[in-house]
Formats: C-alpha cells, structure tokens, sequence
C-alpha cells in the first residue's frame, strides 16, 4: 500500500553560489494495508519532506532532484499525480492548511474537489464533524479555533475524504500539553481503524500509536524496528537529537546578587485592549534581581499580555511597571530593550537580514551598545554559527535559525531575560541547547521570566507565577503551586 | 490565468493580495506637513511587480487595494481596483526585461503618475474636482513611497531571500 | 485591531435569505440610479428607504451608524469644499474669490448624498450576505472559479497576514527598532519588518500551494494522469420564486428610471 525503496531526495539549491544538500538518503520500507509506522526524527532530519514526497506534492510543486521508488496504493507517485483523495496529508503547520470561512466549509472543500454529489456531502461533513468532536463548533471560522481544535479539523477535513493512505506530519507539533492531549485522543481511535498510516513525530506518545518505528537522522533512515524497542534506547533517541529528557537537564544554580532593587516590580497593573478586551485586572508581582520566574496558566490568562508589559510593548491602562527600580513609563522600548532581552513565538519569523551576522548585529548596533563586534562575534561563537556567519539566515534549517535568533537575544547581553513559550515545538537538540544557554545565564546573575506550559521547565525555576483570567492565582515554589 | 490552473501562482496572488492589503491598512506614517499620513501599499505593490511580473501584480494590486477599500471608502474600490491595477501592471511590464537605472526611475514615476491622474478622474467623478484637488499633493507622495521604499524593498528582499530570484522566473 | 473584512451580519430574514445575484443586481441598479436622478428628494428617499429595509431585515442601528461613522469625513470635506468650486446662482456669502451660492451648495449636497447612497447600497449587501454565498454568486455569474477561490483565500490570510506582521514589528522593537525622524528615514527604517514579512508571506505562499494541491486542486494534467474529477459545489444558489420576482421588480425599476431620465432629463 505504501512503499519507499533508496528514496533520495535534494531540494533546488536556494541560489546559484550555494551547495545543494539531500534532505533524504536512502529511505526503505514497505507497509501493507491497514498497518501503521511512526518516523521519529529531530527537527530537519526529513520528516516532512518524506511525507510531500510521498503525497505527490515534492518534487512536483517545490522542484528538486528524486531518485528511488514511491508508491501509494499501486501508484507511482513520483510519475504521475494518484487520484484525488488516494493520500491524505496532515501538514505540520494546520493553521495554513485551513482556508474556508467556517468548520463545515473547510471539510466540505475536500468532498466538492473529489466531485462526491452535493446531496451527499451534508452527511459526510456531519460525521466528519462529530467524530473529530468539532460540531459544536461548525460556523466558527478555522482561524478563530485554538491550536488543537485547528489540527483535529485539519485531520477532519483530510479523513472525509477517506483517503487510503493518511500521512500525518508531526500531528502534535507546536501545540500545547492541553492540544497535545486533545489530537493524541482523536489519533488513537484513528490508529484502531483500517486505514493505513505513516506519522512523523519526535514524541514518543505519538509514535506510541505505530507498532512499527523508523528513525531518520539528516535525511537517513534506519530499519522499521519495533516501537518499544526504539523508544527503550533512550540513549540512541537523545544522541539523534530527538529527545532530551529531564533527568538529562543542567542544574539550574541560582547566583543571587544580593541587591534592594527588584528586577521587575508591578503594581496593581491594569490592561485593556483598544477593542475593550480586558487582559490584566490588577496584578502586582515583585520579582528581585537574580530570580527565575516560570508564568504558567490557560492560554487566554493574560501571560503574554503581561510579558510585554516588561519592555514598554504594552503600557498599562492603570498601575504602574518598575524595571530597576525605574518606572517604564516616558521610556521607550528601545530604551528598555537596553535591560530587557525578549524573545517571542515562533521567533524564527522576525529574521529578516541579508546575513546571520547582519541579523545578530541588528539589535547591539539599533541600541548602540559598546564593543557591537565583540559581543556578535562571542555570540556567534556561543551558539556555534561562526561559519554561518556570511550565510542568509532564511535559508538555514529552522533548528539552526531558532539558534540564530538565540545568538541575536545572547549579544544584548541583558540584565533580565523575558521568553515567551520557548519551548514550543522544540526537539530534544533544541531543548539542549536552550537550556544550557538559560543555565549559563542563570549562573551570570541574569533575571529569568519565562512563560511556558510545560511543567517540567516550570518546575525547574524558583518561583511559579499562576494567572488566571488576568489575575494571579498563585504564586510561589513549583512544589507549592504545581502541586 | 489558463485553463490548467497553476496553484503556485494562485496562491501567491491570494497572499500577495492579501499583503498589499495589511500593508495599506495597518501601517500610517504620518506627514507633518500635510497632515495626513502614506501607507505602504505602494511599496507593497512596486515590490510585487518587481518580484513576479506584470501578471501577478495586476491581480495582487487590484485586489487587495479594493478590498482595502471596502474598510471605510467602498465606493472607491472600483477605482482602486482599476488604479493600482494599473499601476502593478506598468511597473511590472517596465523592470521585467531590463532592470537598470533608466527603467528603474521610469517605473517609479510612471507608477506614480498612474495612481494621482488615477485618483484625480476618479476624484472628480466621485467626491467633486474639489476634494479631487486637495488629494493631489498628498497622492503624489503616496505615489512615489511605492518606488522610494518599494524598490530597496525589493533590493532587500533579494539579499535575504536567495530564493526569491529562482520564484521569480518561475511565475514572470 | 483586527483587519478582517467581514461584515455579515448573522440573521434569518428575507433579505438574507434573497439571492446574492439578485442582490448584486439590486446594488448595481441603486447606483445606477443615484448617478441618473440628481435630485436631492430621490437620494433622500431612496437612503431611508435603505435604512428601513435593512432595520426591518434585521440589521441593528449600531451597524448602520458605525456606516455613517465611516462616511462623517467624507461628507464633511465634500460640503466644505466642493460649493467653492462648482459656483452658481447668487452668492449668499463672498470672500474673496470664494463665493458661496445655493448652486454650489445644492451641488455639494447632491454628490454627498450620492456617495451616501451607493455606501448603503453596498453595506446591505455585505451585512446581509455571507462570504461563501458571494463569492459564489459570481461564481455563478461567470468569475471562474480559480478567481473566486483566490479571492476567498486573500480574506482568509488577512488577519494571518496582520498577525505575522504585528509580530515581527513588536520583536524587532524588542531588539531596539525603532521608526522615527523625518518621512525617508521611516521609510528606511521599515524596511527590516518588510522584509521579515515579506519572507514569511512567502513561505505561507509555498505552504498553502502544497496544501491546496493536496486537497485535491486541480493539478496541470501530467501526461497520462487521470483527469481530475469535476468539483461539485455544497449549497449551492437556487433561484427561488421570490428571488425571481424581486429581480423582475428591480429590472422594472431600472426600467422606470431610464425612462424618466429620457422624457424629462436632458
């Protein structure tokens, strides 16, 4: 049903003066009907160029070189197109993937493509909806969705049209634990049915649900081994760079200095978007120089809103925001960005500069920070970029530019650090190396506030902060607060 | 568009559209000196036509500065269909061969030159040559930041983005 | 601030429930005929006529006035400016080379009106039509689909697009960015965040072809493949007997201006 034999793939080099890298080398396995197999692989280890490959879509939409054997259900998929709805894809990110303007249209869209008769289509999107768990949700548009509602209507859209083959890649990728729990629900009632499977994941819940396992390592793929013998060498999972479990974390050694001012200090805050939403209601929040803060809470509580309120990004509405014993307010941002070191989701999306140097230099040179040279060519250094330095950063890897954008925070040299979910979507290599670079800051005296879900990183630090609805609703050790 | 749809350049008129479009609305830099403000959708457009042709820019430019529109001045959108159309179309039709220093300048003052003549008929037929009037000064400037910024836009992008060039050929 | 364009109102009444083609019509035939009467009486009838058929379909006053909201500036900078420039008849006020007369401001009147009219007319067609139903309607119309579907698709990734473009900015303020000074040097100084925005559009661009070609849009046919399936459209428009009536009454009306406008226009 699915089969892949010496797959090789190389993406079209991105210009004329660069080198043209194979994304897959030599991928091998055969899947009879019904069966399912998991590939676990780090962050731009292939996964997903396997999977467009696989679903016809690469090389044929993206150019690029393949050599090998690709069949689905009997077609050779890199020949000619298979009929509509022979594969089904599951894209990493959901969010582009849905481009109605409500639930039932989206997953109607797929039905109109394959021709299915209009009397027909009502009932299909009906049970599409209700066995994904969206039908209260119906006439809401996909885009207003939170992120797990987003992939199992994604998932929805793509099961109604009962494709044979069904490729999910990294179904549970850059959701939160509460997502996370939501689409690994909907994917185990899928992994009992008949449909043949193939997922790409680096957590080990998801490819808990394939009896079988492949790993793949720049582009290299092991044997199809059995899941719980895969999942059992731990060692092999972290040294690909899949996993990096807590046990394996650097101890986080608070270095206090001991000083009167507080790093941040917030009194009775107030916001209030301009289209009357209000975030904040009242939170007051003294975090002194030294400390590591975790903010946690339900998407929707106010973290983020709070986050920016540290450099000036957001101005309360009421109360006022200490940073050094100074009020923010009559500082700009740029002024603040001096103290305060930010990093925002998805921080890959801000890269913008012709080189990895230029972009690391942007913001020593945008606050005119002495020894602008010095304090890039150490950053570089620290996270290894050295020999990027002339490259442009929007052709590296996403892993190397979540590295860059690090290198870009690590020049500032801050006194406090503010990090907005950094660890969504990470792999375990990702993991490494944030907190390494976060220990290393920690043991500089650095102040460290970090919103996050997950627990495990939140736990780790002094002090957990819980907001709910705009309000602090608990506030001490992890072991108090997270119970 | 022919009768084989071509989804890559679908796609890309739909989020080119879409980008002129914020760009238009979102982004106000004001002018002191006339009390209004220049948007960047010029710059957005210019960048278009430079970086996939005439074709592109004609549906991406039309499109998303009439939907701009229909924020606030719906019975304008016709016009701006029309207008920066137009203006898409030129630009593109200009730099696509040849990009030199003449076709470069050529493109910035014809594309802006489509956008005031533009406004101005519309102008006079919709709001009365009044108002039409005292739009010139301040069309005219927001004309020529389509070229001002449009062009080291594109000059920029092209730096960062090796891709870009490769893109380019594909959909020209 | 959101920029997403949707302006349904969501209700069950009959002007909802009337083609969107006739709609369409209807929309086209008022301003037709906001440019052939130019009689302030007609436009003052023709906008309460508009303000009750909309309250009466179930369309709330707040919307209506955020519409005359939006409108203020502009009729505001029509009647101050436009009488100076088309003067007739006597001058009730001179200053100078300004002379203000009951021509001008009659005039004035007219085309502030005018502009109020075609705006109603638009408004009861996007408060009362949802977004799927209009684009295909001009699907229907004769717009290829290919178009609709683009069209659709540029709505869908505005606030995506506003979205990545917020981010970008506010993260590179965070680095120190900033855009001050004269007008050259903001311009300068967007570039960065263009630029940053302008890869991600891209990126999105690629992503959503892939995701469309997946689904099942038409591919170019690659030799020997076989032909995709003809698609099939879900709740699709149907001329109802109402529908029909109501565009022969809007035709009839089209009719009964033209020919006013021939006998006693001039």
């Amino acid at each position: 049903m699915l089969v892949a034999e010496h797959l090789h793939f190389a993406y079209p080099p991105p210009g004329p003066d660069f080198p043209q890298t194979e994304a897959l080398r030599d991928v091998t396995f055969h899947l009879e009907t019904g069966e399912a197999l998991a590939v676990m692989g780090a962050s731009g280890s292939g996964k997903s160029t396997l999977c467009h490959v696989l679903a016809g879509l690469t090389p044929r939409y993206t150019g690029g070189r393949v050599s090998g054997v690709a069949r689905v259900a009997g077609y050779d998929v890199l020949a000619t197109v298979p009929p509509t709805g022979t594969v089904g894809l599951l894209f990493q990110d959901a969010a582009t993937q849905l481009f109605n303007p409500t639930v039932e249209d989206e997953v109607a869209w797929g039905l109109e493509a394959l021709g299915t008769p209009p009397p027909h289509i009502g009932a299909q999107v009906e049970e599409a909806l209700a066995r994904f768990g969206l039908l209260d949700v119906r006439t809401r548009s996909p885009w207003a969705l939170s992120g797990g509602q987003q992939k199992r209507l994604a998932l929805a859209a793509v099961w109604a049209m009962r494709p044979r083959v069904l490729l999910l890649d990294e179904p549970l990728g850059g959701l939160d634990p509460q997502g996370r729990a939501e689409v690994l629900a909907a994917l185990e009632t899928l992994s009992q049915s008949s449909i043949t499977l193939l997922l790409t994941t680096f957590r080990p819940q998801a490819a808990a649900l394939a009896p079988t396992t492949l790993v793949l390592a720049d582009g290299a793929a092991t044997s199809p081994t059995p899941t719980a013998e895969v999942l059992r060498d731990e060692a092999r999972l972290v040294e690909t760079g899949i996993l990096y479990p807590p046990k394996l974390w650097p101890a986080m050694e608070a270095h206090i200095v001991p000083s009167t001012t507080p790093a941040i200090a917030m009194q009775d805050v107030h916001f209030a978007y301009t289209d009357g939403h209000a975030a904040l209601h009242g939170v007051s929040l003294e975090i002194p120089q030294g400390q590591f803060v975790a903010i946690i809470g339900p998407n929707g509580a106010g973290k983020s809103t709070l986050l920016r309120h540290f450099n000036g990004l957001l101005r309360p509405t009421r109360g006022t925001v200490y940073i050094h014993g100074k009020d923010v307010a009559g500082r700009t941002t740029g002024e603040l960005a001096r103290e305060v070191g930010f990093l925002f989701q998805r921080p890959e999306q801000q890269l913008f500069a012709a080189t990895v140097y230029e972009e690391v230099a942007f913001g020593v040179r945008a606050l005119r920070l002495a020894d602008a040279a010095g304090r890039v060519e150490r950053a570089l250094a620290r996270f290894a970029l050295t020999a990027f330095a002339q490259t442009p950063p929007s052709i590296l890897s996403y892993g190397v530019q979540r590295a860059v954008t690090l290198a870009a925070l690590a020049a500032l040299d801050t006194p406090i650090l503010a990090l907005d979910e950094p660890a969504v979507g990470l792999d375990g290599r990702e993991w490494a190396r944030l907190l390494a670079w976060l220990a290393e800051r920690r043991a500089a005296g650095v102040t460290l506030v970090i919103v996050t879900h997950e627990m495990e990183l939140a736990a780790r630090a002094d002090r957990v902060v819980a907001l709910a609805d705009g309000r602090v609703v608990a506030d001490g050790a992890p072991a108090e607060v997270l119970g | 568009m022919s009768r084989e749809v071509d989804i890559g350049r679908m796609a890309l008129i739909a989020l080119m559209g879409a980008l002129i479009f914020v760009l238009t609305v979102v982004v106000r830099i004001p002018i002191p000196a006339t009390n209004g403000y220049v948007h960047l959708g010029d710059a957005a457009i210019t960048f278009t036509a430079y970086a996939f042709g005439p074709w592109v820019a004609l549906f991406a430019g039309g499109m998303g500065t009439a939907m701009a529109d229909m924020l606030g001045y719906p019975q304008w959108a016709v016009f701006s269909l029309l207008i920066h159309g137009a203006q898409g179309l030129a630009i593109g039709w200009l730099v696509q061969k040849r990009l030199n220093t003449v076709t470069v300048l050529l493109s910035v003052i014809i594309g802006a030159a489509i956008v005031v003549a533009g406004y101005f008929a519309a102008g006079t037929f919709l709001v009365g040559v009044g108002a039409a009037t005292l739009e010139v000064l301040p069309n005219t400037l927001q004309g020529l930041s389509g070229g001002l910024v449009g062009v080291p836009l594109y000059l920029a992008v092209r730096r960062a983005y090796p891709p870009l060039e490769a893109r380019s050929r594909r959909t020209a | 601030m959101s920029v997403a364009l949707d302006f349904y109102v969501h209700r069950e009444s009959w002007l909802h429930r009337l083609d969107p083609r006739v709609k369409l019509w209807g929309v086209l035939v008022g301003c037709v005929a906001a440019f052939l009467l130019p009689s302030l009486s007609v436009q003052g009838v023709l906008l309460l006529g508009l303000h009750l058929l909309l309250l009466g379909n179930g369309i709330p006053w707040r919307v209506l006035r955020g519409l005359w909201r939006q409108m203020a500036v502009l009729i505001v900078l029509i009647m101050a400016l436009q009488p100076f420039f088309t003067p007739s008849g006597d001058p009730l006020v001179a200053v100078g080379p300004l002379r203000l007369t009951v021509g001008g401001l009659s005039q004035a009147g007219l085309l502030a009106t005018r502009a109020l009219v075609t705006a109603f007319f638009i408004g009861a067609l996007l408060f009362t039509t949802d977004q799927r139903s209009l684009v295909q309607a001009f699907v229907r119309l004769g717009l290829p689909y290919t178009w609709g579907l683009t069209f659709s698709l540029t709505l869908r990734f505005l606030p995506a697009i506003q979205q990545l473009f917020m981010t970008v900015r506010e993260a590179q303020a965070a680095r120190g960015w900033v855009a001050e000074g004269n007008l050259f040097r903001r311009f300068r100084e967007y570039l960065p965040v263009l630029v940053a925005v302008i890869i991600g559009t891209l990126r999105m661009s690629d992503r959503l072809t892939l995701a469309l070609a997946a689904r099942g849009m038409a591919a170019p046919a690659s030799g020997e493949g076989d032909r995709p399936p003809q698609r099939t459209v879900w709740r699709d428009l149907h001329m109802r007997r109402t529908d029909w009536m109501t565009w022969i009454g809007i035709t009839l009306a089209l009719l009964a201006v033209s020919f006013w406008r021939l006998v006693f226009g001039g």
